[in-house]
């Protein structure tokens, strides 16, 4: 059941999780299988649950002059979210205009969706598993964090998560690769296929395929493959007739609310920020299976605002803030019960609760992270079929792993499908400039935009970033913003290990440009506010839009903020969940991860649960 | 299952049985031309609703279309989809009699009260207790309903005459499975014996044809009470099909000469080459769905992209003015192989 900005203080849920994202939509499913009664309590909206208030936000984003991640979905006062828009300059200030306090020294380039179904709603839907070495970089790098959990632990959670978001992969490309990468470890099962063939790879992504057959790159004296990869993601394909999950065979999910649409991906190409036929996975798909367990309550418009905490370390309620408009003194507080509270809003959310709420541990809001992003572009000499199909459909993954890792951050490297879209804005600003620059018109104007965009190659390397406690998320009191809510300050920085990543991610660009043919026609301002100079070259990074860290797990207190099940330390009842958790970044885009971990949370919930009914059994 | 049935007078021979199976292939692909050009015809950005509500049902047109293909292929039959013969041409009257007594008549036109009636006429259902059990010989059936269950008296009377092995000897690899399917409107039923062809038989039916609650394997509105909403937007009889009240603007819509032909686009240059086009394109889509039904399965990916190329081409045509403010439209006329150059 859906309901607005309601008062659930009279009810008694087993469950109550803060933001109805990827994460907290997992675990109310799973809960909610389970027999458990759960709340979700989303800051946001939850109106595109229904097809056609979806269909809404596609025309917001048809009408948006600008078009960036969050254009479909607008901002809310009562729910304000950072926009990637808001970063404009290098100097901190400036950038600080928007939701976030920006500190710098750089700037953190990544923004966040606050409505229902989260950041979901304008991702691209790359759903790669971490490596295993991702998950001890102290101990064999000697660099960031380990985890308290292995590979091997979350590999049937990995499993599940694939079935739950509906992943389209080809798993013999991902073993190749496993064998490129040395993994020793059983990356993916003998026997496992993703639930749906993958998708079909790009005319880009074949053409550099063929061109980069056999090719390599070499660095401090080893040799690495330059292997193109296809990308398994969380977009529906064609089923796999050998893939059964519980026995049963995979069937495509639609559309929310129109099971008509989007069972199968026809290439619309506006991915980010958001699919039309709703074929790319969103968390609205979990949260609509969730809602017909019959035990799930999601209460939308209802910023939680404080976690309040017994003299014991349990959690009594959380105080959450209901809206009826977007008037600032137009809400009511109410307060939700339960048994156990999880946190599964944004890592930046999460540390902001976690820190108003004075829960005790010195590490919240600290290692924050991100895939800071290096976009590379060149021109081939041939047309090359491209703006089809998703995003994304394969990348440059064998430079993921190796001993570099111990002096620089690693890269996966992504094709892109369209163009100089991200980096450039093509087409539209090629058309711009032929029109108003080159005076072009008529049939030649048609000729030069079909050469000019057709020819582009657009490659996009995203790095690792190791967790370094000076880059955080604080509170100040006295920063509220005009509705009162606190702003969150953000300090970071790009430390060496990750700018030397990026400068080995340059000298492969090159190669790559090279081996293509292309002429590579990369360049960085200094006015762009991800500027960098390293030994005499110039960078630029954007941001991924992984917000990682915050409450980091690890084996005690004394390291982290949350144990291998995402419980936080110190408290018998309180678990914080999604990216914020982890504790390295590795290459893989985070979101499947995060799945991971929320379904072996939801098992370890629902478990504590049923012992806490035999206790009560017993005492009887 | 064990069901047992008397030969239905219609159906007197696996032969016949056959041929009837083509028809319903036929019938099925009648109505898709009829819905996909009143969807054309709503201006953009308007009517978006009914627009999708057209389009759903559609899909499962689609779907029934190959349900009936995979219980051809099961029995050792042909289904024919590359034969000029066996293409509806408009006004399409199906063997179906309405309650006026009359043979019931398809046209395409544009979207209007009138198209919508004609749609619930094609969609309509027939109380259980109303399907005769044996429709004489010599006698119009009098719903798609009735129609159906006389296909599936046969079948059973078949299967049970002399036995699953020898009746459904087909073979297996020309099934379309749901890997080959688009999945959008259900997923296609590999037909392998009597069970799984009474499945599949009861989805179309169950799809299509019912007014009340009841369903064997389908959630949500049937196409008759899809086509009813648009209809009764603010009817209390009204399901609607996506949790609130829709919207009909019967003004926003593109005037089209109704049932039109190629022939009468001679004098105009460019709508007669966009015409030819869309035709050939048409014809090229039906003998590519042939061949996919019959024993090549992995063709269908290609349909999937002439299906794009085919909406595409409509719309170029129907941003044709003629005159007093009427629209060009697609004739969906099939035309031989050897004159599509």
């Amino acid at each position: 059941m859906i309901n607005e900005c309601i008062d659930v203080s009279e009810k008694e849920f087993d469950v109550v999780i803060v933001g109805g994202g990827i994460a907290g939509s997992l675990i109310a499913k799973q809960l909610g299988i389970y027999g458990k009664k759960v709340l979700i309590l989303e800051a946001g909206e939850s109106k595109h649950m229904k097809y056609l208030d979806y269909q809404r936000n596609l025309d917001l984003y048809y009408s948006a002059s600008v078009k960036s991640p969050n254009s479909p979905f607008s901002s809310n006062s009562h729910a304000p979210q950072p926009d990637e828009l808001d970063v404009i300059s290098k100097i901190p200030y400036m950038n600080s205009k928007g939701y976030f306090i920006q500190m710098g020294p750089t700037p953190y380039r990544s923004d966040y969706t606050r409505h229902l179904g989260g950041a979901t709603l304008h991702w691209l839907g790359t759903c790669l598993r971490m490596i295993p070495d991702d998950f001890k970089t102290k101990t064999k790098f000697g660099v960031g964090l380990d985890w308290p959990l292995t590979y091997e632990e979350l590999r049937p959670y990995y499993e599940q998560a694939e079935y739950e978001i509906g992943i389209s992969g080809e798993v013999n490309d991902q073993r190749e690769l496993g064998q490129l990468l040395n993994i020793k470890e059983e990356w993916f099962g003998k026997e496992y296929v993703f639930p749906m063939h993958k998708i079909p790879e790009s005319n880009i992504d074949k053409y550099l395929s063929k061109q980069l057959e056999g090719k390599s790159i070499t660095f401090q004296g080893h040799q690495y493959s330059l292997k193109v990869t296809s990308t398994p993601q969380a977009r529906n394909g064609i089923p796999n007739m050998k893939y059964r999950y519980r026995g049963e065979p995979y069937k495509p999910v639609g559309a929310v609310g129109n099971d008509f649409q989007g069972k199968r991906c026809v290439g619309y190409s506006s991915c980010v920020p958001i699919c039309p036929i709703q074929a790319k996975y969103s968390a609205l798909k979990t949260l609509d299976s969730a809602l017909k367990s019959g035990n799930v309550t999601i209460v939308s418009k209802a910023v939680v605002t404080e976690i309040k905490v017994d003299g014991f370390g349990k959690v009594e309620k959380v105080v959450y803030k209901a809206y009826t408009s977007n008037n600032p003194n137009d809400f009511s507080l109410y307060t939700a019960v339960g048994k156990i509270f999880v946190l599964a809003a944004n890592p930046v959310e999460n540390s902001k609760l976690m820190l108003k709420s004075l829960i005790k541990n010195d590490l919240i809001g600290k290692y924050l992270m991100d895939h800071p992003f290096l976009l590379t572009w060149g021109l081939s000499p041939q047309l090359l079929g491209i703006f089809k199909g998703p995003g994304s459909t394969s990348g440059i993954e064998s430079l993921r792993n190796g001993k570099f890792r111990e002096h620089r951050s690693a890269f996966r490297i992504e094709i892109g499908n369209l163009g100089w879209l991200w980096s450039n804005g093509a087409p539209y600003s090629i058309i711009n400039s032929l029109v108003f620059e080159k005076n072009n018109s008529g049939k030649k104007l048609r000729e030069s935009t079909y050469d000019m965009n057709q020819r582009q190659i657009q490659l996009g390397f995203m790095l690792e970033q190791p967790a370094e406690a000076t880059n955080r998320i604080t509170i100040d009191r006295r920063e509220k913003d005009s509705f009162g809510n606190l702003r969150p300050i953000i300090n970071y920085k790009l430390s060496e290990y990750t700018i030397k990543g990026m400068e080995a991610a340059k000298q492969t660009a090159s190669t790559l440009y090279s081996y293509l043919g292309a002429k590579e026609c990369t360049s960085y301002t200094d006015d762009d506010p991800g500027f960098i100079q390293y030994n005499n070259n110039s960078y630029a990074f954007s941001g991924a839009g992984h917000f990682m860290g915050g409450h980091v797990m690890g084996t005690s207190i004394h390291n982290s903020v949350v144990d291998k099940y995402q419980k936080v330390w110190g408290y018998k009842n309180l678990f914080a969940v999604g990216c914020g958790s982890l504790p390295t970044t590795g290459t893989a885009n985070p979101t499947l991860t995060l799945a991971a971990l929320a379904l072996m949370s939801a098992k370890w919930i629902n478990n504590s649960l049923e012992k806490e009914k035999i206790t009560i059994g017993v005492d009887k | 299952m064990s069901k047992i049935v008397s030969l239905p007078p219609k159906i007197q021979s696996i032969d016949e049985l056959k041929n009837y199976l083509n028809l319903a292939l036929e019938i099925e692909l009648s109505t898709i031309p009829p819905y996909l050009v009143s969807m054309y015809t709503l201006e953009p950005d308007t009517n978006k609703e009914s627009l999708e509500i057209i389009r759903t049902v559609v899909v499962e047109e689609m779907l029934h279309m190959l349900l009936v293909a995979n219980i051809i292929n099961a029995i050792g039959g042909t289904p024919v989809l590359n034969n000029k013969e066996n293409i509806p041409k408009y006004p399409y009257e199906v063997p179906i009699k309405t309650k006026k007594n009359e043979l019931l008549k398809i046209n395409l036109q544009s979207f209007s009260r009138e198209a919508i009636e004609t749609f619930l006429e094609i969609e309509k259902n027939t109380p259980l207790d109303e399907i005769r059990e044996s429709v004489p010989r010599d006698e119009p059936f009098n719903s798609i309903a009735e129609f159906y269950s006389t296909i599936l008296d046969a079948l059973i009377y078949f299967n049970n005459h002399i036995g699953e092995g020898n009746f459904f000897c087909g073979d297996p690899t020309k099934q379309i499975h749901p890997e080959y399917y688009y999945n959008s409107g259900g997923t296609s039923i590999i037909v392998t014996d009597l069970e799984s062809a009474i499945n599949a038989i009861n989805l179309i039916i169950d799809q299509g044809h019912r007014e009340d609650e009841s369903s064997f394997c389908h959630e949500g509105p049937s196409h008759y009470q899809r086509f009813f909403e648009i209809l009764n937007t603010n009817s209390e009889d009204s399901k609607s099909f996506f949790g609130d009240r829709i919207t009909v603007k019967w003004d926003k819509v593109y005037k089209i000469y109704t049932n039109p032909k190629h022939i009468n686009y001679k004098n105009h240059e460019e709508l007669e080459k966009k015409s030819k086009e869309f035709n050939i394109l048409y014809s090229n889509l039906l003998d590519l769905i042939h061949i996919a039904i019959n024993g090549k399965p992995e063709v269908f990916n290609e349909c999937n992209i002439i299906m794009f190329s085919l909406r595409n081409k409509a719309t170029e045509l129907m941003k044709i003015p003629l005159e007093d403010n009427f629209r060009a439209a697609p004739t969906f006329e099939y035309i031989e192989e050897s004159n599509r150059k």
